[in-house]
């Protein structure tokens, strides 16, 4: 039997915002390389700190994160949608912050610079759709339409592993098919995908097609 | 009349004094609001008011030691700076700490002037500084400062344009956002300390923030964002610097004066516009 290498590999971590009570306590777990997991739990399990800490935006008190083989900017994270903000930032910049060598391409015509991600249906429609949108403020968009942004930017990266957070809370039905459908697709990928999520319905279809269920509560894992 | 005009104009600006200022204030309206965006993204307005308390601090030391006032106040706002990253995780929206800095300055200015025996006028003079006082070796810091500023902007604006997005994004990707604050803090308190020793708190306010605040409504982007704010800062210079000569006014007041003038212009362009939208949706 093959064993898979493991991608993320997290002990002990203990975390706690301001001292009060522990959102993540010990916890343990092994993302192996190219699984695709989806991380439930009720609201302040510590679903989002748990991405956070391993993305390096919140230190943990105890415990530690090991990205194994995961290059610097290998990660690629699509956190939640956060408060609007009064500044500018383009669409087509939103996408090349991520891209590698982005000042040497440009966001469109360059799919064969995006390995195999450039082979994704979901990448080559994303694509096409953004194309009209590039030049426009970010936050003018909608909620859907900036998670689809997100969700291209991520791709863009060609990350070895994704992280995304509630990728399809506060959309509507039309934006929650075409990210469903892009994760869909991307459970071929040998990328690691953590995906956190409290919508039943995804994790109904997600781990029907074989995605890892990671259900936490109290700080820890609930089997 | 027209010739009359021109050439005392000409006249006037082949003074050295004048001429130095006109370079000076080029140079700041071009490049400052450039700082200008980054103390607006990144909250960094109660910053900037304790960088420039801690010039004014400079300002006692100077005064009291025969220090260089420059290079006094360069010193203070880069030790400021220390001190404020030293006790912040992340070197932004640093608010509270900024505001107990500032208290501590202003303190540490009262003290010292007290017992250094410094007349508080000499020191508060330095908040209405002049372009024509500028002395060579100034308008040299003033453009090293300037192009350290355009240099950090055009070689590390992927960077920049990912922390202002999202700062975990940014960390996702490997940027080192601590680092980034810090330079963009430690570029702030440069142009403060420079600009409040050449031209004065009133214009480092007309050239710092009002250009960003005036083309922010019409910028879809971080790139149109600094280049519209630094043309926006470039235009009222040129304008407002040989208005004031021309007319015999004190410069920081002109050029302020058409600060807010074209903030305003922008303002209710942007106001018509959005009532125009509103009309056609109807």
């Amino acid at each position: 039997m093959i064993e898979s290498a493991v991608a993320i590999r997290v002990r002990g971590l203990s975390f706690s915002y301001g001292g009060s009570k522990c959102v993540l306590s010990d916890f343990d777990y092994d993302f192996l390389e190219g699984g695709k997991y989806l991380i439930t739990g009720g609201n302040g399990e510590g679903k989002t700190t748990l991405l956070k800490c391993i993305i390096g935006s919140l230190k943990p008190q105890r415990g530690n994160i090991e990205t194994c083989g995961i290059s610097k900017s290998g990660l690629a994270y699509c956190g939640q949608e956060k408060a609007k903000k009064s500044f500018p930032v383009s669409v087509r910049e939103v996408l090349s912050i991520c891209m590698r060598d982005a000042g040497k391409r440009r966001a469109r015509n360059e799919g064969e610079n995006h390995g195999d991600f450039g082979r994704l249906k979901c990448f080559e429609s994303l694509l096409v759709w953004v194309e009209p949108f590039l030049g426009r403020n970010f936050y003018d968009l909608s909620g859907g339409e900036k998670q689809k942004v997100s969700l291209l930017r991520c791709l863009m990266q060609r990350p070895e592993a994704m992280l995304l957070d509630e990728p399809t809370s506060f959309l509507d039905s039309e934006s929650q098919r075409v990210i469903f459908s892009a994760l869909e697709e991307l459970t071929m990928m040998p990328v690691t995908i953590l995906a956190t999520s409290h919508d039943g319905e995804l994790l109904d279809r997600l781990t029907g097609i074989g995605w890892i269920s990671v259900r936490l509560g109290g700080g820890k894992i609930v089997f | 009349m027209e010739k009359l005009f021109f050439d005392r104009l000409l006249f006037v600006f082949a003074l050295k004094p004048i001429l130095m200022g006109f370079a000076g204030m080029a140079v700041a309206g071009l490049s400052f609001p450039l700082a200008g965006v980054i103390v607006l993204r990144n909250g960094l307005i109660p910053l900037r008011f304790m960088l420039m308390h801690g010039v004014l601090l400079a300002g006692v030391l100077s005064v009291a030691f025969g220090f260089p006032m420059l290079l006094s106040a360069i010193l203070i706002n880069l030790v400021l700076v220390v001190l404020i990253v030293a006790f912040k995780k992340q070197a932004r929206n640093l608010g509270a700490s900024s505001s107990a800095v500032m208290v501590l300055t202003m303190a540490g200015a009262s003290l010292l002037a007290h017992a250094l025996d410094v007349p508080a006028k000499d020191t508060l003079d330095l908040l209405w500084g002049s372009p024509f006082a500028m002395s060579f070796s100034d308008l040299a810091v003033l453009f090293a400062v300037s192009a350290i500023l355009v240099l950090y902007c055009l070689t590390q604006y992927r960077k920049i344009t990912a922390v202002f997005f999202d700062s975990d994004v940014a960390l996702s990707i490997g940027v080192n956002i601590r680092l980034h604050h810090i330079a963009m803090i430690a570029l702030t308190a440069l142009v403060i300390a420079v600009s409040m020793r050449i031209m004065g708190a009133l214009l480092l306010d007309s050239l710092l923030i009002l250009p960003v605040l005036s083309v922010s409504g019409s910028s879809c982007s971080v790139r149109s964002l600094f280049v519209r704010s630094a043309a926006c800062g470039f235009a009222i210079s040129l304008a407002g610097y040989p208005i004031a000569v021309m007319a015999d006014l004190p410069v920081s007041g002109v050029v302020s004066a058409l600060a807010v003038l074209v903030y305003s212009v922008f303002r209710l362009a942007k106001a018509r516009q959005v009532a125009h939208q509103v009309r056609v949706r109807r």
